[in-house]
Formats: structure tokens, C-alpha cells, sequence
């Protein structure tokens, strides 16, 4: 799927977080994302997603095409490197 | 649950919103009205820059206008009183923990030249102990001493008329960082005794971004940290000595100016309800507290701004549902002052509420409804 990345820029020391614009909403991309750890927490106004993998931890409203992560401070390159490669090969339907 | 309709904004100790509509259409119409005359000054000439000074002298209680330069925020004052102030190998500048990177590093560049700059330490609410400084002062004897009004990430007012008397007691100079306070708090920077002073317009003067300088004692000169064109004068080959066009080089920003100068205006005449104001900060303050938040607290002087965590939530996914899930719009992060967050127990940093005089009742419950659901969350 195409999406639009944007690094976020923030006050914490040494931030690695992204944005991705996605072309489906949280709630969609979570279809995709078989044997992740999945939670969704619907106590708040907009209902909110975490996923995980390994490292790497996908975090969202389930509602919004945004999604936002956090990339661990070891192999953060490599781990940005394997999400916008499965991304840009998954197809969104 | 209550509906969550607009924003909700509290993120004034960056950039105040929203501004009086004054301040926007004073911007529109000086960008929609032919420039002013090449030469400066006359009877019938307008000089925005000229009518600003005037506006502020008031506020930062001094008489000469004139000891004001403006230029692009609070970071380009700094720069031009800690650059352009005369210092040389050696010499001792007195800071503390609880700046602005816009001071501090103007100050690991001074360091760099060899300059040596001692820090002290805040208490834990962000506060400047006047006996630390007072002793700092007398071992150190600085040449110049550098101190923000109030934290940016703690709200807490440094007690300036003790701070100003102890550094002058040691013979030093006194440059104030009135970012955070001018607009929002008394500043009296004569009666203080105060040398050099930085302040920012889009904060709570309620101007535009891109409106800020730096106020000089007569008598202190300045050596100036950019220079250039100033429209007049033009035969010399060093900027005129005399204030404010001996700091001011280059095309100044009119639109913003005549922005800050009709929000100038118009606080004058819709004076700021600090009471109020404090009362909005208390009563969030405490509903953060009932909640279990940790929230520091200062004792005594603060502005309108919180620093608080979420026990068991780090402050980013605290922040992100926050703003994502309910339009809050704050600041998390070190807050540009990282060298605070050790003394206030927060060395990963802080969530910021910062409040101003257009945030309303029902924008702080429904804070304290979006907080309570994170608390309740389990997450």
C-alpha cells in the first residue's frame, strides 16, 4: 500500500518516531496483521491500537488512516527498513 | 460521557491561541497596504517598531524605550545580549538548570571560546534557591549572570528583585529571560535593577511568532551580533552606536509588529485576571492530583502552566491519547530544557499543560474527564 512518512519531531531525547499515512483506517490495517500482538482499547472518546511484533510496536486510533511507531533504539534502521518494505508490499484492499 | 466538540488548547507557553481578532487583521492590512516611505522618521511617518517600544516600556517597566531592540523572538535577544555582551577568556557567566535551551546553548558556545559558565541547581518544583545563587554569586563572581523569570516547564516564578540584588552585590550584570512571564506576570525590570532583559511577543503578549528582542540599560554597551543595512546612516561602515538601531540590522518583520502592536493594544485595555488565571491553574492542579497524577507543584509565584506524568503511562502514549483521542493539545518532551528535569525527579520528561486567559472552565473538566478515562484505562 502507498503511504506518506513523516518523522516526529518532538523534545524527548533521542526520538525515532514516524508517522505513516496510510490509504485505510487503523481498524483496516489490523486485518493485515496476522500473528502480531494485537490490542485495541475502546475506553477512550476515539478508540485507540496498539500491534507488536519483535521490536517494533504500531500505535493508532482505530479510527484515523495515521498510524505512529516508535522505533527501538537498537536496529531502528533495519526495523523502519522491514515495516515500509512489508507496507509498500502489502496491497490494501 | 461528555462531548468532546472543539481543541481544546493548552499549549500557551509555546505559542499563545487563540490571539484577539484584532491581531490577525492588523497583520492582513499591513501586508495589504503599500510599504511604508524609504526614509525613516517625519512628522507623518508611522513607525510600527516605534509605537511597540513605547507599548512595551510600560509592561517591562523601564523609561527609554529607545533600550529596546526588537527582532524575531526571545532566541535572537538572547543571542545578541550573551554574544554582544563583553566577556573574555576567563570570564564567569552564572546560569542555572532551569533554562531554555536558547540560553543554554549560547552559553556551550561561550565555553567553547573559553568562557567558563557554572550552572546551579533548581529546587524541585524548578525554583532558584536565592541562597544557592547568593553563594554561587559570591564563590564564582561572574561577570555576567543569566536567569529565566519562570520555568518554562514548571510555571515556577523565580524571586527576581532577591536574585537581581545578590548579582549586583557581587558585581555582576544581569541578563533576565522574560519569555514566560511578560504579558502574563508583573516584570519590572528598572525597579529590579535588571541589565538586559529578552522577551518573545507570541507568547502572552499575545502577538504573532517571528516578534521578540532584548531590552539594554542605558549605559551597557553591546557589541552587536548581527550586522547590516538599518536605512540610515549609511556612510558608516559599522552599525550607528546608538540604541535600538545599533542592534537592529535589516528589514524588520512589519506585518507581525503591527500583529503584536494591535495585541499590545488591545491587553491594555482588556486587562489579564491573573486571580482568575491562577485559579484556573489551581483548580486543574489539583484535579491532576486527585486523579493520582504526579504534578509539580510550585509553592509560591508560578504562570499558568502544569508539568505532570501519568503513573504507569509513559508520557508519549499519555500525550498521544490525549491529543489524539480528545483534541488536547499539549507538549510533552524535555520542554528545549533539559537540564531542569533532573532537579524536578522527571528525567524522561514531562507532559505540559499550559493555560492562558481565553481557557475557559469547561475546557478543564473536560482535561480532567480525558485524564480520568487514561487513568481508568488499564493500559
Amino acid at each position: 500500500m502507498k503511504y506518506r512518512c513523516k518523522k516526529v519531531e518532538n523534545c524527548f531525547a533521542g526520538a525515532r518516531t514516524y508517522e505513516y499515512e496510510l490509504p485505510v483506517t487503523g481498524q483496516k490495517l489490523l486485518a493485515y496483521l496476522k500473528g502480531w500482538d494485537i490490542r485495541e482499547n475502546h475506553k477512550f472518546r476515539r478508540p485507540v491500537f496498539s500491534a507488536k511484533q519483535g521490536a517494533l510496536e504500531i500505535k493508532g486510533i482505530l479510527a484515523a488512516c495515521v498510524i505512529k511507531v516508535n522505533y527501538p533504539a537498537a536496529g531502528w534502521e533495519y526495523e523502519k527498513e522491514r515495516l515500509e518494505r512489508w507496507l509498500a508490499e502489502t496491497e490494501a484492499r | 460521557m461528555k462531548s468532546f466538540e472543539h481543541p481544546i488548547y493548552m499549549n500557551n507557553a509555546a505559542t499563545s491561541w487563540p490571539k484577539p481578532p484584532q491581531v490577525a487583521e492588523a497583520v492582513f492590512e499591513a501586508l495589504s497596504t503599500m510599504p511604508g516611505e524609504t526614509n525613516r522618521g517625519g512628522v507623518a511617518d508611522f513607525d510600527v517598531f516605534e509605537e511597540v517600544r513605547t507599548e512595551l516600556a510600560g509592561l517591562l517597566g523601564i523609561d527609554a524605550p529607545c533600550q529596546t531592540a526588537l527582532g524575531a523572538n526571545s532566541t535572537w535577544g538572547l543571542n545578541q545580549a550573551i554574544f554582544g555582551y563583553p566577556l573574555k577568556p576567563g570570564d564567569t557567566v552564572l546560569t542555572t538548570h532551569a533554562e531554555h535551551n536558547a540560553v543554554l546553548r549560547p552559553l556551550y558556545m561561550l565555553e567553547q571560546k573559553g568562557i567558563q559558565v557554572k550552572r546551579i541547581s533548581v529546587d524541585e518544583t524548578g525554583r532558584v534557591r536565592p541562597e544557592d545563587w547568593a553563594e554561587a554569586v559570591k564563590i564564582y563572581r561572574p561577570k555576567l549572570c543569566v536567569l529565566t523569570h519562570a520555568s518554562n516547564v514548571t510555571g515556577a516564578v523565580n524571586d527576581i528583585s532577591v536574585l537581581a540584588e545578590a548579582a549586583k552585590e557581587g558585581g555582576a550584570d544581569l541578563l533576565l529571560d522574560v519569555s514566560q512571564t511578560l504579558g502574563c506576570i508583573p516584570v519590572r525590570l528598572s525597579e529590579w535593577k535588571v541589565d538586559m532583559a529578552a522577551f518573545t511577543g507570541h507568547k502572552y503578549l499575545l502577538g504573532p511568532q517571528g516578534t521578540g528582542g532584548v531590552y539594554v540599560r542605558e549605559g551597557l554597551h553591546l557589541h552587536p551580533h548581527m550586522v547590516g543595512g538599518t536605512g540610515v546612516k549609511s556612510d558608516l561602515k559599522e552599525m550607528p552606536e546608538e540604541m535600538p538601531l545599533h542592534l537592529e540590522a535589516g528589514t524588520g518583520n512589519e506585518p507581525s509588529y503591527h500583529g503584536l502592536l494591535a495585541a499590545l493594544r488591545w491587553s491594555r485595555q482588556h486587562p489579564l485576571d491573573e486571580k482568575d488565571l491562577q485559579e484556573q491553574t489551581r483548580r486543574l492542579s489539583e484535579g491532576l492530583l486527585k486523579l493520582g497524577c504526579r504534578v509539580i507543584v510550585p509553592d509560591g509565584p508560578s504562570t499558568p502552566v502544569l508539568s505532570f506524568t501519568v503513573p504507569g503511562i509513559s508520557i508519549q502514549d499519555a500525550a498521544d491519547i490525549l491529543t489524539g483521542s480528545y483534541d488536547i493539545i499539549l507538549r510533552t518532551g524535555l520542554h528545549c530544557a533539559p537540564d531542569i528535569m533532573e532537579d524536578i525527579g522527571m528525567q524522561g520528561g514531562t507532559i505540559r499543560l499550559s493555560l492562558s486567559r481565553f481557557t475557559t472552565e469547561e475546557e478543564i473538566e473536560q482535561v480532567l474527564l480525558a485524564v480520568r478515562d487514561l487513568v481508568e484505562s488499564g493500559l
